[in-house]
């Protein structure tokens, strides 16, 4: 971290300086950080007074005045596009810098995916949504694949190499967490210094980690000293990464595991009236706008959590997206049906099918929270536009007491799943399930998957057919036989 | 400068990785450096890439001490930052050895890739054994073959390593048996302690001679058995996440592919229903599925045809392919007339 150094300040005068520099007191945080006596006794002077009068003139000098937030002098944040318009809008008009994103996320779920494409549209020029910028990839583990970088740049309609190429993505390897403190306190800013310098060079405006939970893998147990001093490397981390992003104006990006979300055997009630963080991590740390979503949990705990002013959480679902162009030769209904139940069977003569998953902004400091389907495609992320008003689903459940059922206003939108059986062993769980059972179709199964099924109908053309169904009548009936 | 840089890469591919004896002319005192070597750390980047207390954990070597190394090894290796388009130029001469089926080869771009953990998992008799034995004897071949000119250190936790499949393949490819037996180092690793103890020896044995493939077939079979149940969860996470740690850092330092094999089990919950198939899903939780780069997903087709499929990969699309175990290791189906 820097900190202006006391032989740059106007107010101090000649002998001040001389006597500051004989206590070896470079820095302001030098000054500051030890006592008054100490200070007088390192630089030897005359009473503790003097060594009052300097901490006094430095103080004055560097307050900084309260400015209006009117003030031009206050630049704004700007946003780039992700790529795609309609996750801009969801996340608050695109990208915006000056601000710690995570996107977290389980195996496979596309959180390279959409790290990629955001390297390649920050270069974008303004006209076309980006910022112009260069990109800085930090990987922890593997070597950035290039080749799919290139095949995003080829196939997505946004992208053409010469709007955004290679050359403006610098990448570093950063195997260790000690690594990535250095690189981020002295070798990074230097960097940025360097680069912003040279003529003809994109200033660096996004700067992605991936993945920043691998670097937490180097202990053999897991203890409570080992906890906190990952809790101090995580703050220390943040710190420098908010740093970075408020003094350069750079969108900082940190890619983040998962964990299993496991039903514990509730024991521990608390006392009354207090919320648990077992049920407090559901509320920032999960998503649950369809079933099967809540099983995972962002991993690092709450001290990283309270680190980042977005999270952006994707999952797998065992959900399914048909592209429009499949001929309809058989009954509308019937083809929707029979395909839906072969999700798991008949894998591999549907060629068509394309997993669709589910992308949930669970906080966001300049955007509420929502929930969107996409798929990845060659092109990279492409959200599936949605006729229903996605925004009005609850993403974070209600909190429920651990023993209680089910409280009927989550009915409301869709019951908390934590309900759902979870197995002892299904920890290695990567393919959420989410048995869609047969009578789900009839609207007579749980009607937590009937929200699942109307994102089908919502496709479907011969919608008339389903409207006649009250949900309303539907779950207070269902209510009823419980 | 990136020319600069790219030389230097050149040099250090020919002389193979940096040991840690260059330490010696920066001013490291050699029992210092003799107890990194004992500490499994032969490389110069394995010295860097070691976090500081790690270091200090080391008999013998102070915080001061332990600075100073990193100091120096920094030097050596340098943390620099370098353009995608350099990483693009060497990823293009990335080698990738081949699993001697031209399907798989294509369903992998080009063949299991160096420098990353490939995972293969799927149930019994899959052919995740029979992948490892072919890639155990391909790895020798010359580049301009599809192989990696390497040895090959295989680690085998079940029992079922069977040097005669590694003959078969060898004679398909016009190899020398003998040697092809020599080049394959085997280690039988009885408890995952021992395991992880493994990587260490191996880190030792690839300072000395040119390595190009490691495999552990399979990874999570000693977890099974030495960690139960829920309350033991966490802990066997955490080992097993060190042990993949290791493995990805061993594939850096010395650019060797690792493959690694994986378990499955049954998902009782998703057998609701007599439309939905039960699919076995990848034991070894959110830790295994986050390391490994390329995970491919094996199934059983018809008489000797196996059914791969990409499962997560960062460049690869998800698609699926067939390929045989023959007698002779891992080839194409024949074509069905």
């Amino acid at each position: 971290m820097e900190y202006p150094e006391l032989a740059m300040l106007y107010s101090l005068s000649p002998s001040q300086k001389a006597a500051l520099k004989r206590g070896n007191i470079v820095t302001v945080i030098d000054l500051f950080l030890w006592s008054i006596a100490d200070i007088a006794r390192k630089c030897k002077l005359a009473s503790p007074k003097d060594a009052q009068f300097i901490i006094e003139v430095v103080s004055r000098e560097l307050v900084k005045k309260p400015v209006p937030i009117d003030d031009p002098s206050i630049e704004d944040s700007v946003a780039f596009t992700t790529g795609d318009h309609i996750l801009d809008q969801a996340i608050g008009g695109g990208l915006r810098t000056g601000m710690v994103w995570e996107i977290v996320g389980e195996s496979a779920a596309g959180k390279s995916q959409l790290a990629f494409q955001l390297s390649l549209s920050v270069q974008l020029p303004i006209a076309h949504g980006g910022i112009g910028g260069a990109a800085c990839m930090m990987c922890t583990s593997r070597t950035l694949p290039t080749e799919r970088l290139l095949e995003i740049i080829d196939e997505h309609p946004m992208f053409s190499p010469n709007l955004c190429n290679l050359s403006d993505i610098q990448t570093l390897k950063v195997p260790t967490v000690d690594t990535l403190r250095h690189i981020l306190s002295q070798g990074f800013p230097a960097f940025v210094k360097k680069t912003s310098s040279r003529p003809g060079c994109k200033p660096i405006k996004l700067l992605i980690i991936d993945t920043l939970t691998e670097l937490f893998h180097e202990e053999e147990k897991t203890s409570s000293s080992t906890l906190s001093r990952r809790s101090k490397d995580l703050a220390e981390i943040s710190t420098l990464l908010h740093i970075i992003a408020s003094k350069y104006g750079m969108a900082v990006v940190v890619l983040n595991e998962v964990a299993d979300a496991f039903n514990h055997v509730v024991t521990d009630y608390g006392k009354e009236g207090e919320v648990l963080y077992r049920d407090q991590v559901r509320l920032f740390a999960r998503g649950d706008s369809v079933p099967g979503e809540n099983r995972k949990e962002a991993a690092l705990g709450l001290v990283w959590a309270n680190q980042v002013n977005a999270r952006i959480m994707l999952s797998r679902t065992n959900r399914s997206y048909y592209p429009e162009e499949i001929p309809l030769d058989r009954p509308n209904k019937r083809r929707k049906v029979d395909e839906s139940l072969d999700i798991n069977a008949s894998s591999s003569s549907e060629t068509k099918r394309i997993l669709l998953r589910r992308l949930s902004v669970l906080f966001n400091s300049v955007a509420p929270p929502i929930s969107l389907d996409y798929i990845v495609t060659k092109q990279g992320i492409q959200v599936i536009e949605n006729d229903e008003d996605q925004a009005s689903i609850t993403v974070v459940p209600p909190i429920t007491l651990p023993d209680a059922e089910a409280p009927a206003s989550s009915f409301k939108t869709i019951p908390s799943s934590s309900e759902l059986p979870m197995h002892e062993e299904s920890f290695g769980d990567d393919n959420d399930q989410l048995e869609p059972h047969a009578e789900a179709v009839n609207a007579e199964g749980p009607l937590s998957e009937t929200d699942e099924w109307d994102e089908f109908w919502a496709k479907d053309s011969n919608e008339d057919l389903y409207n006649n169904i009250d949900i309303d009548a539907l779950s207070s009936s269902y209510l009823s036989t419980l | 400068m990136s020319q600069q840089s790219q030389q230097d890469e050149e040099e250090f591919q020919a002389s193979g990785p940096l040991l840690v004896s260059k330490l010696q002319e920066a001013g490291i005192n050699p029992q210092d450096i003799k107890k990194l070597a004992d500490n499994g750390l032969h490389t110069v980047e394995a010295v860097a890439y070691t976090p500081k207390k790690n270091l200090m954990a080391i008999k013998g070597i102070s915080e001061q001490k332990a600075e100073k190394i990193l100091a120096e090894a920094h030097k050596i290796i340098p943390l620099g930052f370098q353009s995608a388009t350099e990483v693009h130029a060497r990823r293009s001469e990335l080698v990738h050895i081949t699993t001697g089926s031209k399907n798989l080869d294509a369903l992998l771009g080009g063949g299991i890739e160096t420098g990353a953990i490939t995972e293969l998992f799927g149930e019994f008799r899959t052919g995740k054994s029979q992948i490892c034995h072919t890639l155990a004897v391909t790895c020798q071949l010359p580049v301009d073959m599809g192989g990696g000119e390497g040895k090959c250190l295989y680690i085998d936790t079940e029992g079922t390593f069977r040097p005669i499949r590694l003959l078969a393949v060898a004679e398909r490819l016009g190899l020398n048996g003998e040697e092809v037996l020599d080049n394959v180092a085997y280690a039988r690793a009885y408890n995952a302690d021992h395991q992880n103890q493994l990587l260490t020896s191996a880190s030792a044995l690839m300072s000395e001679s040119r390595f190009c493939l490691l495999i552990v077939d399979s990874a999570t079979n000693l977890y099974r058995t030495d960690f139960n149940g829920r309350g033991e969860l966490s802990a066997r996470q955490t080992h097993l996440g060190k042990f993949l740690r290791t493995l990805q850092r061993l594939a850096d330092e010395f650019g060797i592919a690792v493959v690694i094999t994986n378990q499955v089990m049954s998902n009782p919950d998703a057998s609701a229903g007599p439309y939905v198939a039960n699919e076995k899903k990848p034991v070894g939780g959110n830790i295994l599925a986050h390391a490994s780069t390329t995970r491919v997903q094996l199934k059983k087709g018809r008489a000797n045809t196996r059914q791969a499929k990409i499962y997560d990969s960062p460049c690869l699309p998800e698609s699926e392919t067939m390929f045989a175990i023959l007698q002779t290791g891992i080839g194409d189906p024949e074509e069905e007339t």
